[in-house]
Protein backbone atom coordinates (compact mmCIF):
# COMPACT_ATOMS: atom_id res chain seq x y z
CA UNK A 1 0.00 0.00 0.00
CA UNK A 2 1.24 3.21 -1.07
CA UNK A 3 1.86 5.94 1.82
CA UNK A 4 -0.31 8.76 0.18
CA UNK A 5 -3.02 7.84 -3.26
CA UNK A 6 -4.83 10.82 -4.16
CA UNK A 7 -7.51 9.75 -6.45
CA UNK A 8 -9.42 12.38 -8.98
CA UNK A 9 -9.27 14.70 -6.80
CA UNK A 10 -11.03 18.19 -7.34
CA UNK A 11 -11.27 21.03 -5.73
CA UNK A 12 -13.46 24.24 -5.84
CA UNK A 13 -13.97 27.25 -4.85
CA UNK A 14 -17.44 29.42 -4.93
CA UNK A 15 -16.33 32.92 -5.79
CA UNK A 16 -18.33 36.29 -7.09
CA UNK A 17 -16.91 35.74 -10.28
CA UNK A 18 -18.18 31.75 -10.70
CA UNK A 19 -16.40 28.88 -10.19
CA UNK A 20 -12.53 28.24 -9.78
CA UNK A 21 -11.64 25.11 -10.38
CA UNK A 22 -8.06 24.89 -8.99
CA UNK A 23 -7.36 21.46 -8.83
CA UNK A 24 -9.20 19.32 -11.81
CA UNK A 25 -8.71 15.23 -11.47
CA UNK A 26 -5.06 14.81 -9.93
CA UNK A 27 -4.38 11.39 -9.46
CA UNK A 28 -0.89 11.26 -7.63
CA UNK A 29 0.72 8.25 -5.57
CA UNK A 30 3.94 8.40 -3.52
CA UNK A 31 5.43 5.74 -1.49
CA UNK A 32 7.47 6.03 1.66
CA UNK A 33 10.72 7.33 1.67
CA UNK A 34 9.73 8.68 -1.93
CA UNK A 35 10.27 12.72 -2.76
CA UNK A 36 7.86 14.22 -5.36
CA UNK A 37 8.30 17.41 -6.56
CA UNK A 38 4.67 19.12 -8.24
CA UNK A 39 5.87 21.79 -10.09
CA UNK A 40 4.09 24.60 -11.23
CA UNK A 41 3.31 28.24 -12.53
CA UNK A 42 1.52 30.73 -10.88
CA UNK A 43 -2.17 29.29 -10.90
CA UNK A 44 -1.63 26.24 -11.76
CA UNK A 45 -3.49 24.45 -8.53
CA UNK A 46 -0.68 23.19 -6.74
CA UNK A 47 -0.58 24.98 -3.54
CA UNK A 48 -4.28 24.01 -3.51
CA UNK A 49 -3.11 20.59 -4.15
CA UNK A 50 -0.93 20.78 -1.13
CA UNK A 51 -3.32 22.28 1.07
CA UNK A 52 -5.98 19.81 0.65
CA UNK A 53 -4.24 16.93 1.61
CA UNK A 54 -3.76 17.74 5.43
CA UNK A 55 -7.22 19.60 4.57
CA UNK A 56 -6.55 22.93 5.59
CA UNK A 57 -8.17 24.41 2.85
CA UNK A 58 -10.86 27.30 3.79
CA UNK A 59 -14.53 26.29 3.88
CA UNK A 60 -15.82 27.95 1.02
CA UNK A 61 -13.50 25.04 -0.96
CA UNK A 62 -15.81 21.95 -2.41
CA UNK A 63 -13.28 19.06 -2.43
CA UNK A 64 -14.17 15.68 -4.11
CA UNK A 65 -11.86 12.65 -4.94
CA UNK A 66 -9.98 10.99 -2.68
CA UNK A 67 -6.92 11.43 -0.85
CA UNK A 68 -6.05 7.94 1.39
CA UNK A 69 -3.28 8.33 3.51
CA UNK A 70 -1.82 4.90 4.61
CA UNK A 71 -5.06 3.66 3.20
CA UNK A 72 -7.45 5.71 4.92
CA UNK A 73 -9.47 8.63 3.34
CA UNK A 74 -8.33 12.10 4.83
CA UNK A 75 -11.70 13.54 3.43
CA UNK A 76 -13.38 11.34 5.37
CA UNK A 77 -11.78 12.10 8.98
CA UNK A 78 -13.45 14.09 11.79
CA UNK A 79 -11.74 16.49 13.18
CA UNK A 80 -10.47 14.66 16.06
CA UNK A 81 -9.01 12.32 14.05
CA UNK A 82 -7.44 14.92 12.02
CA UNK A 83 -5.64 16.53 14.94
CA UNK A 84 -3.80 13.68 15.46
CA UNK A 85 -3.11 13.77 11.63
CA UNK A 86 -1.64 17.04 11.51
CA UNK A 87 2.12 17.80 12.38
CA UNK A 88 2.15 14.03 13.60
CA UNK A 89 1.73 11.91 10.51
CA UNK A 90 1.75 15.03 7.95
CA UNK A 91 3.59 18.21 8.30
CA UNK A 92 3.22 21.39 6.07
CA UNK A 93 5.94 23.54 5.86
CA UNK A 94 3.98 26.67 4.92
CA UNK A 95 5.14 29.52 1.95
CA UNK A 96 5.78 32.44 3.37
CA UNK A 97 8.07 33.05 5.60
CA UNK A 98 8.05 36.19 6.46
CA UNK A 99 4.16 35.88 7.83
CA UNK A 100 3.87 32.03 8.96
CA UNK A 101 5.52 33.18 12.01
CA UNK A 102 4.13 34.89 14.90
CA UNK A 103 5.85 37.74 14.76
CA UNK A 104 5.66 38.98 18.74
CA UNK A 105 6.94 35.09 20.37
CA UNK A 106 10.19 33.79 19.94
CA UNK A 107 11.24 31.76 17.84
CA UNK A 108 12.40 29.25 20.88
CA UNK A 109 8.82 29.79 22.57
CA UNK A 110 7.39 28.83 18.88
CA UNK A 111 9.49 25.70 18.20
CA UNK A 112 9.15 24.62 22.04
CA UNK A 113 5.38 25.35 22.06
CA UNK A 114 5.52 22.88 19.00
CA UNK A 115 7.59 20.28 20.34
CA UNK A 116 5.57 20.15 23.50
CA UNK A 117 2.11 19.86 21.78
CA UNK A 118 3.46 16.89 19.72
CA UNK A 119 5.35 14.55 22.39
CA UNK A 120 3.10 15.96 25.75
CA UNK A 121 6.96 17.01 27.74
CA UNK A 122 7.44 20.51 28.28
CA UNK A 123 11.01 19.48 29.70
CA UNK A 124 12.18 17.60 27.18
CA UNK A 125 11.26 20.20 24.60
CA UNK A 126 14.33 22.48 25.00
CA UNK A 127 16.53 19.89 24.18
CA UNK A 128 14.81 18.87 21.21
CA UNK A 129 14.45 22.00 19.87
CA UNK A 130 18.24 22.62 20.28
CA UNK A 131 18.36 19.38 18.66
CA UNK A 132 16.33 20.51 15.65
CA UNK A 133 17.87 24.05 15.53
CA UNK A 134 21.57 22.12 14.96
CA UNK A 135 20.29 19.44 12.78
CA UNK A 136 19.21 22.81 10.21
CA UNK A 137 22.93 23.87 10.67
CA UNK A 138 22.01 26.90 12.55
CA UNK A 139 24.42 28.64 14.50
CA UNK A 140 24.67 29.18 18.35
CA UNK A 141 20.68 27.43 19.14
CA UNK A 142 20.80 28.27 22.41
CA UNK A 143 21.21 31.85 21.39
CA UNK A 144 19.24 31.71 18.23
CA UNK A 145 16.06 30.89 20.18
CA UNK A 146 15.70 33.94 21.79
CA UNK A 147 15.44 35.77 19.07
CA UNK A 148 12.76 37.46 17.40
CA UNK A 149 11.53 36.32 13.53
CA UNK A 150 11.82 39.67 12.68
CA UNK A 151 15.71 39.49 13.72
CA UNK A 152 16.03 36.91 11.03
CA UNK A 153 16.68 36.53 7.45
CA UNK A 154 14.40 35.09 4.69
CA UNK A 155 16.85 31.94 4.29
CA UNK A 156 16.71 31.64 8.26
CA UNK A 157 12.95 31.65 8.68
CA UNK A 158 12.71 28.98 6.02
CA UNK A 159 14.61 26.80 8.41
CA UNK A 160 13.13 27.32 11.45
CA UNK A 161 9.65 26.99 9.76
CA UNK A 162 11.18 23.68 8.22
CA UNK A 163 12.33 22.69 11.73
CA UNK A 164 8.42 23.26 13.23
CA UNK A 165 7.33 20.83 9.67
CA UNK A 166 10.11 18.22 10.84
CA UNK A 167 9.61 18.13 14.93
CA UNK A 168 6.68 15.58 15.11
CA UNK A 169 9.06 12.84 12.97
CA UNK A 170 6.14 12.64 10.29
CA UNK A 171 5.74 10.13 7.74
CA UNK A 172 4.98 12.64 5.03
CA UNK A 173 6.49 16.09 4.47
CA UNK A 174 4.22 18.46 2.27
CA UNK A 175 6.66 21.54 1.72
CA UNK A 176 4.85 24.41 -0.18
CA UNK A 177 7.01 26.80 -1.74
CA UNK A 178 10.15 26.77 0.73
CA UNK A 179 12.65 28.58 -1.74
CA UNK A 180 10.06 31.54 -3.15
CA UNK A 181 11.64 34.64 -2.93
CA UNK A 182 15.36 33.41 -1.41
CA UNK A 183 18.64 34.81 -3.00
CA UNK A 184 20.55 32.10 -5.02
CA UNK A 185 22.50 31.08 -2.67
CA UNK A 186 20.38 30.68 0.59
CA UNK A 187 17.87 28.62 -2.26
CA UNK A 188 21.01 26.23 -2.58
CA UNK A 189 21.33 25.77 1.14
CA UNK A 190 17.86 25.02 1.74
CA UNK A 191 17.40 22.44 -1.34
CA UNK A 192 20.32 20.40 0.05
CA UNK A 193 18.44 20.66 3.87
CA UNK A 194 15.35 19.16 2.05
CA UNK A 195 17.34 16.82 -0.22
CA UNK A 196 18.46 15.64 3.00
CA UNK A 197 15.32 14.94 5.05
CA UNK A 198 13.72 13.73 1.73
CA UNK A 199 15.96 10.64 1.76
CA UNK A 200 14.17 9.84 5.20
CA UNK A 201 11.21 11.24 4.98
CA UNK A 202 8.37 10.88 2.05
CA UNK A 203 8.31 14.39 1.14
CA UNK A 204 6.19 16.29 -1.46
CA UNK A 205 7.82 19.12 -2.31
CA UNK A 206 5.68 22.30 -4.42
CA UNK A 207 7.70 24.52 -6.49
CA UNK A 208 7.40 27.15 -9.46
CA UNK A 209 11.13 26.43 -9.68
CA UNK A 210 11.44 23.83 -12.29
CA UNK A 211 15.41 23.04 -11.93
CA UNK A 212 14.98 23.14 -8.00
CA UNK A 213 12.58 20.00 -8.86
CA UNK A 214 16.13 18.23 -9.49
CA UNK A 215 16.41 17.33 -5.73
CA UNK A 216 13.39 14.75 -5.73
CA UNK A 217 12.92 11.22 -7.26
CA UNK A 218 9.53 12.37 -9.43
CA UNK A 219 8.38 15.09 -10.64
CA UNK A 220 4.67 16.36 -11.80
CA UNK A 221 3.92 19.03 -13.62
CA UNK A 222 0.42 20.60 -13.23
CA UNK A 223 -1.01 23.24 -15.44
CA UNK A 224 -4.52 24.98 -15.10
CA UNK A 225 -5.48 22.06 -12.75
CA UNK A 226 -4.68 19.19 -13.79
CA UNK A 227 -0.83 16.86 -14.10
CA UNK A 228 0.17 17.01 -17.82
CA UNK A 229 3.52 15.25 -17.40
CA UNK A 230 4.98 12.62 -14.65
CA UNK A 231 8.26 10.65 -14.99
CA UNK A 232 11.25 10.45 -13.07
CA UNK A 233 12.81 13.98 -12.43
CA UNK A 234 15.96 12.79 -14.36
CA UNK A 235 13.66 11.50 -17.62
CA UNK A 236 11.36 14.93 -17.04
CA UNK A 237 13.87 17.44 -16.72
CA UNK A 238 16.31 16.20 -19.49
CA UNK A 239 13.78 14.80 -22.12
CA UNK A 240 10.49 17.02 -21.83
CA UNK A 241 7.47 15.62 -23.93
CA UNK A 242 4.63 17.64 -22.93
CA UNK A 243 4.69 20.60 -25.05
CA UNK A 244 4.22 22.80 -21.74
CA UNK A 245 6.93 20.86 -19.55
CA UNK A 246 9.14 21.43 -23.14
CA UNK A 247 8.22 24.96 -23.24
CA UNK A 248 9.18 25.89 -19.16
CA UNK A 249 12.33 24.18 -19.76
CA UNK A 250 13.37 26.41 -22.54
CA UNK A 251 12.52 29.60 -20.93
CA UNK A 252 15.10 28.73 -18.53
CA UNK A 253 17.85 31.75 -18.77
CA UNK A 254 20.23 29.13 -19.82
CA UNK A 255 18.39 27.33 -22.69
CA UNK A 256 17.80 31.07 -24.14
CA UNK A 257 15.00 32.33 -22.22
CA UNK A 258 12.80 31.19 -25.28
CA UNK A 259 9.12 32.56 -24.07
CA UNK A 260 5.63 30.10 -23.96
CA UNK A 261 3.39 32.49 -26.50
CA UNK A 262 0.51 33.45 -24.50
CA UNK A 263 -1.04 33.48 -20.60
CA UNK A 264 -2.10 30.50 -18.40
CA UNK A 265 -6.09 30.39 -18.65
CA UNK A 266 -8.45 31.32 -16.09
CA UNK A 267 -9.47 29.04 -13.84
CA UNK A 268 -13.05 30.56 -14.19
CA UNK A 269 -13.08 30.12 -18.32
CA UNK A 270 -10.87 26.48 -19.08
CA UNK A 271 -10.84 26.10 -22.29
CA UNK A 272 -12.46 23.09 -23.56
CA UNK A 273 -10.58 20.06 -24.83
CA UNK A 274 -6.70 19.91 -23.78
CA UNK A 275 -6.20 23.10 -21.73
CA UNK A 276 -2.93 23.92 -22.84
CA UNK A 277 -3.71 24.15 -26.56
CA UNK A 278 -4.44 28.08 -27.31
CA UNK A 279 -0.84 27.99 -26.48
CA UNK A 280 0.54 25.37 -27.82
CA UNK A 281 2.77 25.06 -31.43
CA UNK A 282 2.07 21.50 -32.18
CA UNK A 283 -1.53 21.76 -31.54
CA UNK A 284 -4.32 20.17 -33.92
CA UNK A 285 -7.47 20.74 -34.72
CA UNK A 286 -9.27 17.97 -32.50
CA UNK A 287 -7.42 19.24 -29.19
CA UNK A 288 -9.61 21.89 -28.96
CA UNK A 289 -12.61 19.26 -28.90
CA UNK A 290 -11.22 16.32 -26.79
CA UNK A 291 -9.24 16.40 -23.64
CA UNK A 292 -6.06 13.98 -24.04
CA UNK A 293 -5.84 11.43 -21.10
CA UNK A 294 -2.89 10.84 -19.33
CA UNK A 295 -1.24 8.44 -21.30
CA UNK A 296 2.31 6.83 -20.20
CA UNK A 297 2.68 10.08 -18.02
CA UNK A 298 2.04 12.48 -20.49
CA UNK A 299 -1.21 14.84 -21.26
CA UNK A 300 -0.85 15.07 -24.95
CA UNK A 301 -2.00 13.77 -27.82
CA UNK A 302 1.11 13.85 -29.89
CA UNK A 303 3.65 13.52 -27.48
CA UNK B 1 26.99 57.18 -21.47
CA UNK B 2 26.96 56.64 -18.03
CA UNK B 3 30.08 56.69 -16.06
CA UNK B 4 30.15 56.28 -12.07
CA UNK B 5 33.61 56.82 -9.85
CA UNK B 6 34.00 56.01 -6.74
CA UNK B 7 30.43 55.83 -5.28
CA UNK B 8 29.73 55.69 -1.85
CA UNK B 9 27.19 55.37 0.37
CA UNK B 10 26.71 55.19 3.87
CA UNK B 11 23.38 55.07 6.02
CA UNK B 12 23.26 56.02 9.63
CA UNK B 13 20.68 55.16 12.65
CA UNK B 14 20.54 55.11 16.12
CA UNK B 15 19.56 58.22 17.92
CA UNK B 16 22.54 58.99 20.98
CA UNK B 17 24.72 56.90 19.45
CA UNK B 18 25.27 57.31 15.80
CA UNK B 19 25.82 53.95 13.76
CA UNK B 20 26.91 53.98 10.68
CA UNK B 21 26.63 51.09 7.91
CA UNK B 22 28.45 51.54 4.59
CA UNK B 23 26.35 49.74 2.03
CA UNK B 24 28.24 50.88 -1.24
CA UNK B 25 31.75 51.97 -1.07
CA UNK B 26 33.62 53.23 -3.45
CA UNK B 27 32.27 51.40 -6.98
CA UNK B 28 33.09 52.79 -10.49
CA UNK B 29 31.80 51.40 -13.66
CA UNK B 30 31.08 52.09 -16.86
CA UNK B 31 28.29 51.61 -19.69
CA UNK B 32 27.97 52.70 -22.73
CA UNK B 33 24.77 52.90 -25.37
CA UNK B 34 22.95 50.18 -26.04
CA UNK B 35 24.56 47.74 -23.66
CA UNK B 36 23.79 45.70 -20.51
CA UNK B 37 25.63 45.78 -17.32
CA UNK B 38 24.05 43.34 -14.70
CA UNK B 39 24.92 43.60 -11.27
CA UNK B 40 25.18 40.62 -8.90
CA UNK B 41 25.15 39.76 -5.59
CA UNK B 42 23.83 38.08 -2.41
CA UNK B 43 20.91 40.12 -0.27
CA UNK B 44 22.28 43.01 1.23
CA UNK B 45 25.05 43.28 -1.04
CA UNK B 46 24.02 47.09 -1.91
CA UNK B 47 22.77 46.12 -5.74
CA UNK B 48 19.35 47.88 -5.13
CA UNK B 49 21.25 51.08 -3.66
CA UNK B 50 23.14 50.96 -6.70
CA UNK B 51 20.15 50.84 -8.50
CA UNK B 52 18.82 54.03 -6.32
CA UNK B 53 21.47 56.23 -6.89
CA UNK B 54 21.68 56.08 -9.97
CA UNK B 55 18.20 56.82 -10.70
CA UNK B 56 19.07 59.73 -8.35
CA UNK B 57 16.27 58.36 -5.61
CA UNK B 58 19.37 58.78 -2.99
CA UNK B 59 21.99 61.19 -2.88
CA UNK B 60 25.37 59.41 -2.45
CA UNK B 61 27.63 60.30 0.48
CA UNK B 62 30.81 60.47 -2.07
CA UNK B 63 31.64 59.86 -5.75
CA UNK B 64 30.42 61.17 -9.07
CA UNK B 65 28.05 59.83 -11.99
CA UNK B 66 28.31 61.33 -15.12
CA UNK B 67 25.55 60.78 -18.07
CA UNK B 68 26.65 61.42 -21.05
CA UNK B 69 29.64 63.54 -19.83
CA UNK B 70 27.07 65.65 -17.32
CA UNK B 71 27.77 65.57 -13.86
CA UNK B 72 24.19 64.57 -12.32
CA UNK B 73 24.62 63.74 -8.52
CA UNK B 74 25.41 67.86 -7.48
CA UNK B 75 22.48 69.27 -9.90
CA UNK B 76 20.16 70.84 -8.06
CA UNK B 77 16.29 68.60 -8.91
CA UNK B 78 15.54 71.15 -11.08
CA UNK B 79 18.35 71.33 -13.45
CA UNK B 80 17.82 67.69 -13.21
CA UNK B 81 14.25 67.10 -14.58
CA UNK B 82 15.70 67.08 -18.02
CA UNK B 83 17.91 64.51 -16.97
CA UNK B 84 14.50 62.31 -15.83
CA UNK B 85 12.78 60.99 -18.88
CA UNK B 86 16.33 60.14 -20.14
CA UNK B 87 17.32 57.68 -16.86
CA UNK B 88 14.22 55.53 -16.04
CA UNK B 89 13.78 52.50 -13.25
CA UNK B 90 12.00 49.27 -13.13
CA UNK B 91 11.18 47.65 -9.50
CA UNK B 92 10.92 44.46 -8.00
CA UNK B 93 8.02 44.53 -6.67
CA UNK B 94 5.41 44.79 -9.92
CA UNK B 95 1.86 44.97 -8.00
CA UNK B 96 3.13 48.25 -6.12
CA UNK B 97 5.28 50.11 -9.15
CA UNK B 98 1.82 50.88 -9.86
CA UNK B 99 -1.16 53.38 -8.70
CA UNK B 100 -4.05 50.98 -7.66
CA UNK B 101 -6.26 53.62 -8.04
CA UNK B 102 -5.71 54.14 -11.84
CA UNK B 103 -6.37 52.45 -15.05
CA UNK B 104 -3.87 50.85 -16.48
CA UNK B 105 -4.33 53.50 -19.43
CA UNK B 106 -3.97 56.64 -17.14
CA UNK B 107 -0.28 55.15 -16.03
CA UNK B 108 0.88 54.73 -18.94
CA UNK B 109 -0.62 58.72 -19.63
CA UNK B 110 0.82 60.11 -16.90
CA UNK B 111 4.29 60.33 -17.87
CA UNK B 112 2.87 61.40 -21.25
CA UNK B 113 0.85 64.39 -19.90
CA UNK B 114 3.81 65.51 -17.05
CA UNK B 115 6.56 65.98 -19.42
CA UNK B 116 4.03 67.45 -21.76
CA UNK B 117 4.76 65.28 -25.00
CA UNK B 118 1.53 64.72 -26.63
CA UNK B 119 -0.44 67.66 -27.56
CA UNK B 120 -3.90 66.05 -27.48
CA UNK B 121 -5.90 63.91 -25.98
CA UNK B 122 -6.58 62.13 -29.42
CA UNK B 123 -2.69 62.02 -29.75
CA UNK B 124 -2.50 61.00 -26.04
CA UNK B 125 -5.10 57.89 -27.26
CA UNK B 126 -3.32 56.68 -30.47
CA UNK B 127 0.15 57.02 -28.61
CA UNK B 128 -1.00 54.68 -25.48
CA UNK B 129 -2.44 52.29 -28.22
CA UNK B 130 0.74 52.37 -29.45
CA UNK B 131 2.76 51.42 -26.74
CA UNK B 132 0.84 49.08 -25.21
CA UNK B 133 1.04 47.37 -28.47
CA UNK B 134 4.57 47.81 -28.72
CA UNK B 135 4.93 45.47 -25.25
CA UNK B 136 2.52 42.51 -26.40
CA UNK B 137 -0.37 43.44 -24.40
CA UNK B 138 -3.79 43.38 -25.55
CA UNK B 139 -5.51 46.87 -25.61
CA UNK B 140 -8.15 45.68 -23.34
CA UNK B 141 -6.08 45.42 -20.86
CA UNK B 142 -6.24 49.61 -20.87
CA UNK B 143 -9.58 49.70 -18.90
CA UNK B 144 -8.68 47.55 -16.23
CA UNK B 145 -6.95 48.17 -12.34
CA UNK B 146 -3.49 47.00 -11.56
CA UNK B 147 -4.98 44.37 -9.36
CA UNK B 148 -7.01 42.83 -12.19
CA UNK B 149 -4.16 42.61 -13.96
CA UNK B 150 -1.06 39.22 -13.42
CA UNK B 151 2.39 39.93 -12.19
CA UNK B 152 3.79 39.74 -15.63
CA UNK B 153 1.26 41.83 -17.11
CA UNK B 154 1.74 44.24 -14.59
CA UNK B 155 5.71 44.48 -15.40
CA UNK B 156 4.94 45.15 -18.94
CA UNK B 157 2.94 48.08 -18.23
CA UNK B 158 5.59 49.37 -16.58
CA UNK B 159 8.11 48.63 -19.47
CA UNK B 160 5.61 50.21 -21.57
CA UNK B 161 4.86 53.50 -19.25
CA UNK B 162 8.57 53.98 -19.05
CA UNK B 163 9.29 53.64 -22.44
CA UNK B 164 6.50 56.21 -23.54
CA UNK B 165 9.60 58.90 -22.13
CA UNK B 166 12.00 56.88 -24.65
CA UNK B 167 14.96 56.78 -22.04
CA UNK B 168 18.42 55.80 -23.32
CA UNK B 169 19.22 54.22 -19.87
CA UNK B 170 16.67 51.88 -17.94
CA UNK B 171 18.09 50.83 -14.35
CA UNK B 172 16.05 47.40 -13.74
CA UNK B 173 16.28 46.32 -10.16
CA UNK B 174 15.53 42.35 -9.85
CA UNK B 175 12.75 42.83 -12.63
CA UNK B 176 11.72 39.49 -13.09
CA UNK B 177 12.07 37.81 -9.60
CA UNK B 178 8.63 38.00 -8.52
CA UNK B 179 7.72 35.91 -11.53
CA UNK B 180 7.32 32.50 -13.51
CA UNK B 181 9.92 31.38 -15.79
CA UNK B 182 7.70 31.66 -18.82
CA UNK B 183 6.65 34.67 -17.88
CA UNK B 184 10.54 35.59 -16.74
CA UNK B 185 11.31 34.75 -20.62
CA UNK B 186 8.52 36.78 -22.22
CA UNK B 187 9.47 39.68 -19.92
CA UNK B 188 13.55 39.22 -20.16
CA UNK B 189 13.05 39.15 -24.78
CA UNK B 190 10.97 42.06 -24.82
CA UNK B 191 13.75 43.87 -22.72
CA UNK B 192 15.92 42.84 -25.43
CA UNK B 193 14.04 43.53 -28.28
CA UNK B 194 13.74 46.97 -26.80
CA UNK B 195 17.60 46.92 -26.55
CA UNK B 196 18.16 46.23 -30.02
CA UNK B 197 15.52 48.63 -31.11
CA UNK B 198 16.14 51.52 -29.21
CA UNK B 199 19.38 50.95 -28.36
CA UNK B 200 18.16 51.23 -24.38
CA UNK B 201 21.25 50.59 -22.26
CA UNK B 202 20.25 48.69 -19.42
CA UNK B 203 22.01 48.70 -15.44
CA UNK B 204 20.61 45.57 -14.62
CA UNK B 205 20.21 44.41 -11.06
CA UNK B 206 19.72 40.98 -9.97
CA UNK B 207 20.73 37.65 -7.59
CA UNK B 208 20.10 35.39 -10.48
CA UNK B 209 23.48 34.45 -12.48
CA UNK B 210 21.92 32.83 -15.20
CA UNK B 211 19.83 35.58 -15.25
CA UNK B 212 22.88 37.96 -15.69
CA UNK B 213 24.75 35.72 -17.77
CA UNK B 214 21.86 35.26 -20.67
CA UNK B 215 20.90 38.87 -20.45
CA UNK B 216 24.59 41.38 -19.74
CA UNK B 217 27.25 41.54 -21.88
CA UNK B 218 29.07 43.06 -18.94
CA UNK B 219 29.11 41.98 -14.97
CA UNK B 220 29.77 43.69 -11.92
CA UNK B 221 29.90 40.82 -8.75
CA UNK B 222 28.76 42.44 -5.96
CA UNK B 223 29.93 41.85 -2.21
CA UNK B 224 28.92 44.06 1.19
CA UNK B 225 29.31 47.00 -1.04
CA UNK B 226 32.53 46.00 -2.72
CA UNK B 227 33.25 44.98 -6.17
CA UNK B 228 34.90 41.86 -5.84
CA UNK B 229 35.04 41.10 -9.67
CA UNK B 230 33.86 43.00 -12.62
CA UNK B 231 34.23 41.67 -16.65
CA UNK B 232 32.25 40.38 -19.38
CA UNK B 233 29.81 38.20 -18.18
CA UNK B 234 30.80 34.75 -20.39
CA UNK B 235 34.23 35.17 -18.61
CA UNK B 236 33.42 36.17 -15.15
CA UNK B 237 30.51 33.29 -15.04
CA UNK B 238 33.01 30.54 -16.86
CA UNK B 239 35.97 30.98 -14.88
CA UNK B 240 35.65 33.62 -12.02
CA UNK B 241 38.55 34.36 -10.02
CA UNK B 242 37.55 35.40 -6.64
CA UNK B 243 36.16 32.93 -4.47
CA UNK B 244 32.53 34.71 -3.91
CA UNK B 245 31.94 34.65 -7.58
CA UNK B 246 33.11 31.09 -7.14
CA UNK B 247 30.32 30.53 -4.78
CA UNK B 248 27.89 32.33 -6.14
CA UNK B 249 28.10 30.14 -9.43
CA UNK B 250 27.96 27.10 -7.85
CA UNK B 251 24.79 28.15 -6.02
CA UNK B 252 22.98 28.58 -8.38
CA UNK B 253 23.92 25.30 -10.34
CA UNK B 254 21.68 23.16 -8.88
CA UNK B 255 21.60 20.61 -11.42
CA UNK B 256 25.60 19.92 -10.32
CA UNK B 257 24.29 19.79 -6.71
CA UNK B 258 21.93 16.80 -8.02
CA UNK B 259 24.20 14.98 -10.08
CA UNK B 260 27.00 14.69 -7.45
CA UNK B 261 25.05 12.17 -5.11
Amino acid sequence: MALLEIDGLKVEFFTEEGVVKAVNGVNLKLDRGESLAIVGESGSGKSVLALAIPRLLPVNARISGRILFNGRDVLRMSEEELRKLRGRKIALIPQNPGSSLNPVLTVGYQLKEAISLLNGSRRKALKDAVELLRRLRLPEPERFMKLYPHMLSGGMKQRVLISLGIAGNPELIVADEPTKNLDSMVRAEILELLKEIGRTTAMLFITHDIQAAKICDRVAVMYAGEVVETGSAKEVLSRPAHPYTTGLVSSLPENGLIPIPGSSPGMTSLPEGCSFYPRCSRAEESCSKKKPELRRGVRCFYA
Amino acid sequence: MLEVEKLSKSFYSGFLIRRRFDAVKEVSFSLSRGKALGIVGESGSGKSTIAKLVARLLKPTSGRIYFNGTEITSLYDKEFRSFRPRIQIIFQHPETALNPRMKIYDSIAEPLRIHRLVGSRREERARVKELIREVNLPTELLSRYPAMCSGGEVQRVVIARILALEPELVVADEPTSMLDVSVQAQVLSLMKRLQRDRRISYLFISHDVGVVKAFCDEVLVLRRGEVVEHGKSERVFLSPSHEYTRRLVRASNVSCMANNS
